[in-house]
C-alpha cells in the first residue's frame, strides 16, 4: 500500500514533468519559427520583391533607350518623359531595397548595387545629353550603356540571390529545430503516456482495495450487530421467563405464609421479591442497552406526538408516586413531525430521559419534570427539563458513558439509562446532550433527523 | 371459575402459572407451543381466555392468534392475553389487536388484573396487517426441552 502510494506519486510527477517538458519544447519551436518568420517576412521576401522590381525597371529602361536609339521613340518631350519616369521607378525600387533591414553579408552587395546604379545613371545622362552622332560613337555609346546596365542587373541578381539564400537558411533552421526536437518530444510523450497508464492502474487498484476494506468492515459491523440482536433475543427468551417463574413462586409462597410464626420467612420472601425486582430491572436495562446498538431499520418513522403522549401516560403514575409533577409543554411544530426511527426507539429514548429525571429530582421545593419538543431544520429536538440539583459542567460528558452514576450513587441502577439513550439516538443519526436549565435543574435533550 | 388455556414454551413458567391460577379456583390447561395450543382448543369447549407467549417453536403466539382468527369456528371470539419478553411486545399486541398484554416478568397482581379485565370485557383479538411471525424455529429451542 505504501509502495503503491510512492509509485503513484512518482507517476504523477513524471506526468507533470512531461507536461512541463512538452511546454518547453513547444516554446523553443515556436521561438525558432517566429525568428525564421521574421527573417523571411520582414527581410528576405520584401528584398527579393524590391530587387525583382528593380530588375524589371532596369530592363524597361534598357528597352526604352534601345528604342530611342533605333528611332521607335522620338527624342521629343514625350520620349524623355517616359524615360525619366522609368528612371524614377528604378531609383524608387532600389531605394526600397536599401530601406529594408540589412544583413551583414548584404553590405558589400548593396555597395556594389549603389556603384553600378551611379554608373548607369552617368551613362544614361551622357546618352540623353548627346545628340545622335556617328555610327561609331553611337555604337560605343550603346556598348557603354549595355555594360553598365548588365553590371547593375548582375549586382541586383546577386543581391536577390543572397536574400533568397537567407530565406532558405531560415527555413532550414526551423526544420532543423523540429527534427532534433521530434525524437525528444516522442520520448516525452511516451513517458507521459506510460506514467498516465501507471497512475490509472495504481489509482484503480487503490480504490478497489479501499472498497473491499470498507465492505469487509461494514460486513463485520453488520455481523456484530446481528449477533448482538440474536444474543439479546436469546437472553430475553431464556432469562425473562425464568425470572417470572421465580417471582411467581415467591409471591405464591408469600401469600401462603399467613401464620404469625411465619413472620421471618415472610420477610425473607419479601426481600427475595425485592431483589428479584432489582434483577429484573438490571436485565431490562442490559437488554435495552444491547439492543440500542442495533442497526436502524431503513424507512422506519415515528410520530413525536405519539411518543410524548405514550410516555406521559405510562410514566405519569410513576411520577406521581415519586411526588414529581410530570408535564408536557404546549404543542409546538416539533410535535407534528415524524422522525427517522422506529416508535420503539423514540419511546425508549424519551422514557429513559424522563425516568432519569424523576429518579434524580432531588430534594428541592419544586419537583417538576417537563417534556418539550422543538422543530429544527432537518431534525426534531426533544428536551426533558427537571428542577433537580443540576449537573456540574465537569460531569456532563461522562454522564452518557455506560455505567456512569450521578452524584447520588445510592440510587439503584446499573447506570446504563443515559448510555442507552446515546446509543439509540446516535445509531439513528442523532445527538444527545445535557445543559443547565435557566435557574435550577438540567435539560437533557436528544435530537433525531426528521423522516423523509 | 374461568377456563384458562396457557400457551408457553417455558415448562416451569407454564406449570407455575397453572398452579397459581388453579389455586385461585380456575380451570387451567397448559400447551407448549401454538400448535399444541390449537389442538387444545379443539379438545373440548373453548376456554374463556388464552394466556399466550409470543416466541415459541413450531408455531408462535401471533401465528396461533391468526389461526384462531381465520377459521370461523368461534375461536376468534376468545380474548387473548400476551405475556412475553419479546422486545416489540406493544407493536405485536397492536398487530394481533388485543388490548391485554404485559412484558415478562410481570407481577402476579398485573397478571390477575389483566385476567379480570379480559374475563369482564371479553374483547377478542382483531388482527390488522399481516402478522410477521416471530418464531425462528431453527434458532429457538426452548431451554426446558433439554432436560437433564
Amino acid at each position: 500500500m505504501r509502495s503503491d502510494l510512492r509509485f503513484l506519486i512518482a507517476a504523477i510527477c513524471v506526468m507533470l514533468a512531461g507536461a512541463v517538458a512538452s511546454l518547453a519544447v513547444l516554446a523553443r519551436s515556436s521561438h525558432a519559427l517566429s525568428v525564421a518568420h521574421q527573417a523571411i517576412a520582414d527581410n528576405a521576401a520584401p528584398t527579393v520583391v524590391a530587387l525583382d522590381n528593380a530588375q524589371a525597371r532596369l530592363r524597361e529602361l534598357h528597352l526604352l533607350l534601345l528604342e530611342r536609339h533605333v528611332g521607335t521613340i522620338g527624342h521629343d518631350a514625350a520620349g524623355r518623359a517616359s524615360i525619366a519616369a522609368t528612371r524614377r521607378d528604378l531609383d524608387r525600387s532600389i531605394d526600397a531595397y536599401m530601406a529594408l533591414p540589412v544583413d551583414p553579408g548584404e553590405v558589400p552587395l548593396q555597395r556594389a548595387v549603389r556603384e553600378s546604379l551611379s554608373e548607369v545613371n552617368l551613362v544614361v545622362d551622357r546618352s540623353l545629353a548627346t545628340a545622335p552622332g556617328t555610327a561609331a560613337s553611337e555604337a560605343a555609346m550603346r556598348r557603354d550603356l549595355d555594360t553598365a546596365m548588365a553590371r547593375l542587373g548582375l549586382d541586383l541578381a546577386r543581391a536577390s540571390e543572397f536574400s533568397a539564400h537567407l530565406a532558405k537558411t531560415a527555413v532550414a533552421g526551423v526544420v532543423g529545430v523540429s527534427t532534433t526536437m521530434l525524437p525528444l518530444v516522442a520520448v516525452i510523450e511516451a513517458m507521459t503516456f506510460l506514467a498516465a497508464g501507471a497512475t490509472l492502474a495504481l489509482t484503480y487498484r487503490a480504490v478497489r482495495r479501499a472498497e473491499a476494506l470498507w465492505a469487509k468492515s461494514h460486513a463485520a459491523l453488520d455481523r456484530r450487530a446481528a449477533e448482538l440482536e440474536l444474543f439479546a433475543a436469546r437472553v430475553a427468551h431464556d432469562l425473562l421467563s425464568p425470572l417470572m417463574t421465580v417471582s411467581l413462586s415467591l409471591e405464591l409462597a408469600g401469600r401462603r405464609l399467613t401464620e404469625p410464626e411465619d413472620a421471618s420467612v415472610r420477610q425473607a420472601v419479601k426481600r427475595g421479591t425485592r431483589t428479584l425486582n432489582r434483577v429484573r430491572r438490571f436485565v431490562s436495562d442490559l437488554l435495552e442497552f444491547a439492543r440500542a446498538g442495533a442497526a436502524p431499520t431503513p424507512g422506519s418513522r415515528a410520530r413525536v406526538e405519539d411518543a410524548v403522549r405514550d410516555i406521559a401516560d405510562e410514566l405519569g403514575p410513576i411520577a406521581q408516586d415519586a411526588g414529581v409533577e410530570l408535564c408536557v409543554e404546549p404543542e409546538r411544530a416539533g410535535h407534528l413531525r415524524e422522525v427517522a426511527c422506529s416508535p420503539g426507539v423514540l419511546t425508549s429514548a424519551l422514557s429513559n430521559l424522563v425516568q432519569n429525571a424523576i429518579k434524580y429530582i432531588g430534594e428541592g421545593d419544586v419537583r417538576r419534570v417537563s417534556i418539550r419538543t422543538a422543530d429544527r431544520p432537518g431534525e426534531v429536538r426533544v428536551e426533558v427539563e427537571d428542577t433537580g440539583p443540576g449537573v456540574p459542567e465537569a460531569d456532563r460528558d461522562r454522564l452518557f458513558e455506560p455505567y456512569a452514576r450521578g452524584r447520588d450513587a445510592k440510587a439503584p441502577g446499573l447506570g446504563l439509562g443515559l448510555a442507552t439513550v446515546r446509543r439509540l439516538v446516535e445509531s439513528h443519526g442523532g445527538h444527545v446532550g445535557v445543559e443547565a436549565a435557566d435557574g435550577r435543574g438540567s435539560v437533557f435533550w436528544f435530537s433525531l433527523p426528521t423522516a423523509a | 371459575m374461568a377456563d384458562i388455556l396457557i400457551v408457553d414454551d417455558d415448562d416451569d413458567l407454564g406449570d407455575t402459572l397453572a398452579l397459581v391460577l388453579a389455586g385461585l379456583g380456575h380451570d387451567v390447561r397448559v400447551a407448549r407451543d401454538g400448535h399444541e395450543g390449537l389442538r387444545a382448543l379443539g379438545d373440548r369447549a373453548f376456554p374463556d381466555v388464552v394466556i399466550l407467549d409470543i416466541e415459541m417453536p413450531v408455531l408462535d403466539g401471533p401465528g396461533m392468534a391468526i389461526q384462531m382468527f381465520i377459521q370461523n369456528t368461534g375461536r376468534e371470539r376468545i380474548p387473548v392475553i400476551l405475556i412475553s419478553g419479546y422486545v416489540d411486545l406493544r407493536v405485536t399486541a397492536e398487530r394481533v389487536g388485543t388490548p391485554y398484554f404485559a412484558p415478562k416478568p410481570c407481577s402476579l397482581d398485573t397478571l390477575l388484573d389483566l385476567l379480570s379485565r379480559a374475563l369482564r370485557e371479553r374483547t377478542p383479538p382483531s388482527p390488522r396487517a399481516p402478522i410477521e411471525s416471530a418464531a425462528r424455529d431453527a434458532e429457538f429451542q426452548s431451554p426446558n426441552r433439554e432436560r437433564e
